[in-house]
């Protein structure tokens, strides 16, 4: 059997992606207006607050993969990757919004106009050093946006221990592999064929 | 059919299903920072038989990747194999930690089969298919797993697995040269999309 393969998984990859103002409306999201309280370490224990929680990380992932695309510091292959993930990033937020409107939540504030300050801020808070405002290279770029889907599979982890409907930790576990698979995808790009970096461990639990 | 040959199972294999057999919980405590939290009742229950058989089957999964990784590694090369010998670690894990939850909630771990079928993958891109499609069956065996499980910390363990186990499908995937991202969640089924 031959072994070797005249497309790396590096070449597949890149080819398959060719294809490829905080004010909370509503009515029951009382504690979570106050922007800082939405973002801190404070325990979110119903179910409307947990999904609240996550939709409010999926809405910085959004902003972040906006920031990092309109830097333009990605290649074209690796902007079209962005695209694509993006795209599925909005689609985990409508779907959160969707079900915060059952439960009555209002959904949390989008942060697409929000300084570049704001989102290092939060950032720091999720224990991401790097800065939307200092990207010099793709390296950099590639790295902030594996460390922001890292914060966002740590938010679904968290979550999903504690949700009560069981429906809701269904769709969160979809949402928290799809973002594991982005950042496994996001490592092989920054760091083609170290499969160490892309699955490093075997428990995914996230950051922040 | 293919058994897993004795001698191509790793240490960390022997180790692993060593420290198991032996109700190790080294990996429960180590699991994360919920960890103090209790994975599973002790007091035996309907709920918590049920939540014993649901965890045997994903155990029953685990184990024939075990053994599709142990004997298909050896025919692979390149990054494919650097990735099959990485994840039949972490599949070495999983199974580990199955086991210890089915201990700690005082059911009995199935037992490793002498043989699985794993069909006659003969070449290269055999061996990553069969891989792919057993990540898969994981896949959708975890997302049946973590709602119907009865308490919600074993479901976090349940959804930090299936995680892992859709990395392993998007890289085998890739290997492929299949589409990696096939959509915005991560849902059951075959899932093996276009090239």
């Amino acid at each position: 059997m031959s072994g070797s393969h005249p497309v790396t998984r590096r070449h597949a990859l890149a080819r398959a992606i060719g294809v490829g103002g905080l004010v909370v409306g509503g009515s029951a999201a009382p504690q979570l207006v106050d922007p800082s309280r939405s973002w801190g370490a404070a325990p979110a224990e119903t179910d409307g607050q947990l999904v609240y929680a996550t939709m409010a990380v999926e809405l910085l992932v959004i902003a972040i993969y906006e920031r990092v695309i309109a830097s333009g510091k990605l290649s074209a292959a690796h902007g079209v990757l962005a695209d694509r993930m993006l795209s599925y990033e909005r689609v985990h937020a409508r779907v959160l919004g969707s079900e915060l409107r059952t439960l009555g939540v209002a959904e949390p504030p989008s942060l697409g106009h929000a300084s570049s300050s704001s989102l290092d801020a939060i950032l720091v808070s999720k224990q991401v050093p790097e800065s939307v405002a200092q990207i010099s290279n793709e390296s950099e770029a590639l790295a902030l946006l594996i460390k922001i889907e890292e914060v966002a599979e740590g938010a679904y982890y968290h979550a999903i221990a504690r949700l009560t409907d069981s429906r809701l930790a269904l769709r969160s576990a979809q949402i928290m592999a799809a973002e594991a698979q982005h950042r496994t995808i996001l490592s092989e790009a920054r760091n083609p064929g170290h499969i160490d970096f892309a699955v490093p461990v075997a428990f995914v639990q996230g950051r922040g | 059919m293919v058994s897993p040959p004795a001698g191509a199972a790793p240490n960390t294999r022997r180790a692993l299903l060593g420290g198991a057999a032996a109700g190790a919980v080294v990996l429960l405590s180590a699991c994360g920072s919920h960890a103090h939290q209790p994975v599973v009742v002790s007091t035996p229950s309907e709920r918590n038989a049920a939540d014993i058989e649901i965890l045997n089957q994903l155990l029953d999964l685990e184990y024939k990747a075990i053994a599709a990784y142990t004997a298909g590694t050896p025919l692979l090369s390149g990054s494919a194999h650097d990735a099959a010998k990485q994840f039949l670690v972490q599949e070495l894990y999983h199974a580990s930690k199955l086991y210890s939850m089915i201990m700690t909630a005082h059911g009995t771990p199935i037992k490793q089969r002498a043989n699985y079928q794993l069909g006659s993958p003969r070449t290269h891109e055999d061996v990553l298919r069969l891989l792919q499609g057993l990540e898969r069956a994981q896949i959708t065996a975890y997302l049946a797993a973590v709602p119907a499980v009865s308490l919600a910390s074993a479901r976090s363990v349940l959804a930090a697995i299936l995680a892992n186990d859709a990395q392993h499908d998007v890289i085998l995937r890739a290997e492929l040269r299949l589409r990696p991202l096939t959509g915005a969640f991560v849902l059951a089924g075959p899932q093996r999309g276009s090239r």
